[in-house]
């Protein structure tokens, strides 16, 4: 892996060319929890509104940390933070200040949250579901692109503002609880933050309720074994299938803007269902788990241990039961943030960044500059400028969407390497910042384990064993039969609703707090995450054991011989 | 008399209630000592007359649970958590500090408890190694008694140590205060680095504060305590807020007056109020005063 400061060797399938020297002074690490595949080339304009967003909450909060970026490096997504070269004494002094900060912070969130954040959300939202797209003119739809990005950079601003209080929060109450209750397994603090409630299971009950209905409804559980277009279409066929799919049609209303990928290039549930349908099929099954239940259960579990604990506290000096009331109040209210600001950030607004550039995308096709709409995404935001601003003719972008279209295939076929760059001179301070965001994107297993033995950490309880399939993607969701263990190289939101009928999860990425480990619990699944290499080294119709309190995954068989 | 009130009329008769009792009895008439009573001299000497040393004499046994019924009818409890501790008749005189020679059982809770820890500070008393100690300081092998005094437990947020000198330099227009969460063992034994507030007496201005590591407090368990690691978050936050450093050090000026001359104090604050749980002379100063 290289030595500390030293440069990281390239592999010959993957030259990388800096654009800029200093760069190459950095070291860059794969952010694959949220962009596991391969990414466009319009998402270095993307890339550039998320870092001003992260810059300015930052610097909110006074967080002693340099500018941060994600750079797509040969179609593949990369982050790196720049070290600030601060002497040791004033840096500790900043870090201790930014967390009396963020520690205020996370204990007025909610209210900020509900009071300022979300209004302003749903104001930027109702903008752009107000904008009648197709009637602008080209120079207006220029002006509409601008003015939506600009919205975007305020968007993931406020997506750090409350992201790095509410792991802050998180993290800090598990270290509490740790040390005024020790002797607790892995996940003991997160037992008395659970069953809370939170948009993703909103999404997910709504599902379940769905499924429920097409279990009664003849007709729609026979259309549902149908791709999903032609699945809508023979729903129409019969009064119970109409009846569905106003259903239907009403959840997509309300949640479809939510997709599969956090990607602006790829479709939103309202364009393509097919994952919407996959898991109203599983919850029409006779033996679906009921989510509704077991939710009542965990909360029902919260309440019961948060009692033991008040009275194992109840001799202790007042300082300490305050702090864990407090801690405890904060970490909860963290837990319902982290997942709801995904719903109206990540997916909401990444929907209607979409629906710009798919318009823009229109445009330039309607004139010939680019072969058909999605050629949009294969442009660089400075050639979507000039390409509207021109009046005439076809400015000729197809070689270039060629090219970049035959880039993004050679490098799909390619394992993009962990890290590159320059490793940094000393290991980066284990503040408790540091250790909070850790949580959230995980650190590669000290020891990986063996090819029987994958190795990973605790992401949620108990063990199971199931038939292992491999999900690189929802559109592969469909192999996955209820009892099966869902092994993927990260999961987002939108694919929680498979945790209802999965016996387990394993991921590559994340840590305890990342969504996949955040909503096993909630689930009550085991969960092994961050393993580094399960998709690649499980296959599928293997059997294995997850054990989750350890986070290690056995291979029990092997489908065909290794 | 078996049983004596602190703050009552016979509670200052030292040869009836041993040094430490008389003198909180004294303080408890001024300051917010926390409510005890104590079993005087006069009950162990029938408890070392009678046969059996693993009870206590019927009358006395009577006495004292009348009394520790009392004590918890005040707080609305037939169980108060109490300090049992014993008081020499020749402890703690200003001449000559025994401290640590004797017992204390803290957060004892319930008759059976308390009466255990009675009959251990009695023991204690008349056991070898007291015996010993007293001989080699030339002190009448029998003494003149033992008395054993039980106080209301404070449920400490924070303890504090106290001087009205500064015990390094010895400066006297200094008062040094010692701090920790807890209860105070943990800074009386030592095993953890408190915060410590240093005040200009005259003007009660803070001429300096340290935040001690504090790595470990003293709480209380079911019968007795123990001692736990701090929590990181209140290992970093100061114990005592400007005022409560303020109001410490405004009693322990009068408790320099009162006792005319330097004092060192423990003390305990709970839910925001100030308790004195110990006061004694300062015996040894240092250089500034040699």
């Amino acid at each position: 892996m290289g030595e500390p400061g030293q440069a990281l060797a390239v592999p010959e399938d993957f030259p990388v060319s800096w654009q800029h020297a200093e760069e190459a002074g950095l070291f860059w690490t794969r952010e694959s929890v949220h962009f596991p595949d391969p990414v466009v080339a319009l998402f270095d304009a993307f890339a550039q509104v998320h870092d001003a967003g992260f810059r300015a909450a930052f610097e909110t909060y006074g967080v002693p940390v340099g500018a941060y970026h994600l750079r797509r490096i040969n179609t593949y997504v990369y982050a790196s933070a720049e070290p600030l070269p601060l002497p040791g004494e004033e840096m500790r002094t900043r870090t201790r200040q930014a967390e009396e900060q963020l520690r205020s912070a996370a204990s007025r969130l909610m209210e900020r949250w509900r009071g300022e954040l979300l209004p302003e959300l749903e104001g930027h939202l109702a903008y752009w579901r107000s904008l009648r797209l197709g009637e602008v003119t080209q120079s207006q739809l220029l002006d509409l692109l601008e003015d939506t990005l600009d919205r975007q950079r305020r968007l993931w601003e406020i997506h750090f503002l409350v992201m790095v209080p509410t792991l802050f929060a998180m993290s800090q109450f598990d270290e509490f609880y740790n040390e005024v209750l020790p002797g607790g397994d892995a996940f003991a603090s997160y037992r008395l933050v659970q069953g809370l409630g939170n948009k993703t299971l909103e999404v997910d009950r709504a599902l379940w309720q769905l499924g429920r209905m097409a279990r009664d409804l003849e007709p729609v559980r026979r259309a549902l074994d149908l791709p999903a277009r032609e699945a809508v279409q023979r729903m129409g066929d019969s009064g119970e299938g109409r009846r569905f799919r106003q259903a239907l049609d009403a959840f997509l209303a309300r949640y479809g803007e939510r997709g599969d990928h956090i990607m602006f290039s790829e479709p939103s549930w309202v364009e393509d269902p097919t994952t919407v349908l996959k898991n109203i099929r599983d919850f029409a099954r006779d033996d679906a788990r009921d989510p509704e239940a077991e939710w009542r259960q965990l909360s029902v579990a919260r309440e019961r241990a948060i009692a033991e604990c008040r009275q194992r506290l109840a001799a202790f000096p007042r300082p300490v039961i305050d702090e864990f009331e407090n801690l405890l109040r904060c970490a909860q209210e963290a837990t319902i943030i982290s997942e709801d600001h995904a719903h109206y950030i990540d997916h909401s607004g990444m929907y209607h960044l979409r629906r710009v550039l798919v318009e823009v995308g229109r445009r330039l096709a309607r004139r010939g500059a680019i072969r058909e709409p999605a050629d949009v995404f294969m442009l660089r935001l400075d050639e979507i400028r000039a390409g509207l601003s021109a009046s005439d003719g076809a400015d000729g972008f197809a070689p270039a969407v060629a090219d970049r279209r035959a880039e993004m295939a050679h490098f799909a076929r390619i394992t993009p390497p962990p890290a590159l760059g320059t490793r940094p001179g000393e290991e980066p301070p284990q503040d408790a910042l540091t250790i909070a965001i850790g949580k959230f994107f995980g650190r590669p297993p000290e020891d990986p384990g063996d090819a029987e033995i994958v190795r990973g950490q605790p992401g949620s309880p108990g063990t199971a064993r199931g038939t292992a399939k491999v999900v690189l993607s929802l559109t592969e969701a469909a192999k996955l039969q209820p009892g099966d263990v869902l092994v993927t190289p990260t999961t987002l939101p939108p694919w929680t609703a498979l945790f209802a009928t999965a016996a387990a999860v394993v991921t590559d990425t994340g840590g305890v707090l990342s969504h996949c480990a955040i909503v096993a619990r909630e689930y009550g699944i085991p969960a092994v995450v961050g393993t580094g290499r399960a998709s690649s080294v499980l296959k599928d119709g293997d059997t294995v054991e997850v054990r989750g309190d350890q986070g290690e995954v056995r291979v029990l068989a092997r489908s065909r011989p290794a | 008399m078996d049983l004596v009130w602190l703050g009552g009329a016979a509670g200052g008769d030292r040869l009836l209630v041993g040094g430490k009792a008389a003198h909180l009895c004294r303080l408890a008439a001024r300051y917010p000592v926390p409510a005890g009573f104590c079993l005087t001299t006069q009950a162990f000497r029938q408890w070392r007359a009678a046969a059996g040393p693993d009870d206590l004499p019927r009358g006395v046994r009577t006495t004292l649970a009348k009394a520790y019924r009392d004590l918890g009818g005040a707080q609305g409890t037939s169980d108060p958590a109490v300090a049992v501790r014993s008081s020499a008749v020749d402890e703690d005189g200003s001449e000559a500090s025994f401290a640590g020679q004797h017992d204390t059982f803290l957060h004892q809770r319930g008759l059976a408890a308390v009466e255990a820890a009675v009959l251990r500070c009695w023991r204690s008393a008349a056991s070898q190694r007291a015996l010993h100690y007293r001989r080699q300081r030339g002190l009448s092998p029998e003494g003149t008694g033992l008395a054993v005094l039980v106080q209301l437990m404070v449920a400490a947020d924070v303890a504090f140590v106290a001087f009205s000198v500064d015990p390094v330099d010895g400066r006297r227009d200094r008062a040094v205060i010692n701090a920790n969460w807890g209860l105070g063992e943990s800074i009386v034994g030592g095993h953890a680095t408190p915060d410590t507030y240093v005040v200009q007496k005259a003007s009660l201005d803070l001429v300096s504060s340290r935040i001690g590591s504090k790595e470990r407090m003293t709480v209380a368990t079911a019968v007795g305590t123990t001692e736990v690691a701090t929590p990181r978050i209140l290992r970093e936050r100061r114990a005592l807020t400007g005022e409560q450093v303020g109001s410490i050090t405004r009693l322990l000026l009068e408790l320099e007056a009162d006792m005319e001359g330097p004092v060192d104090v423990e003390g305990a604050i709970a839910q925001d109020r100030i308790y004195l749980l110990q006061c004694r002379a300062v015996t040894r100063l240092g250089p500034a005063d040699a």
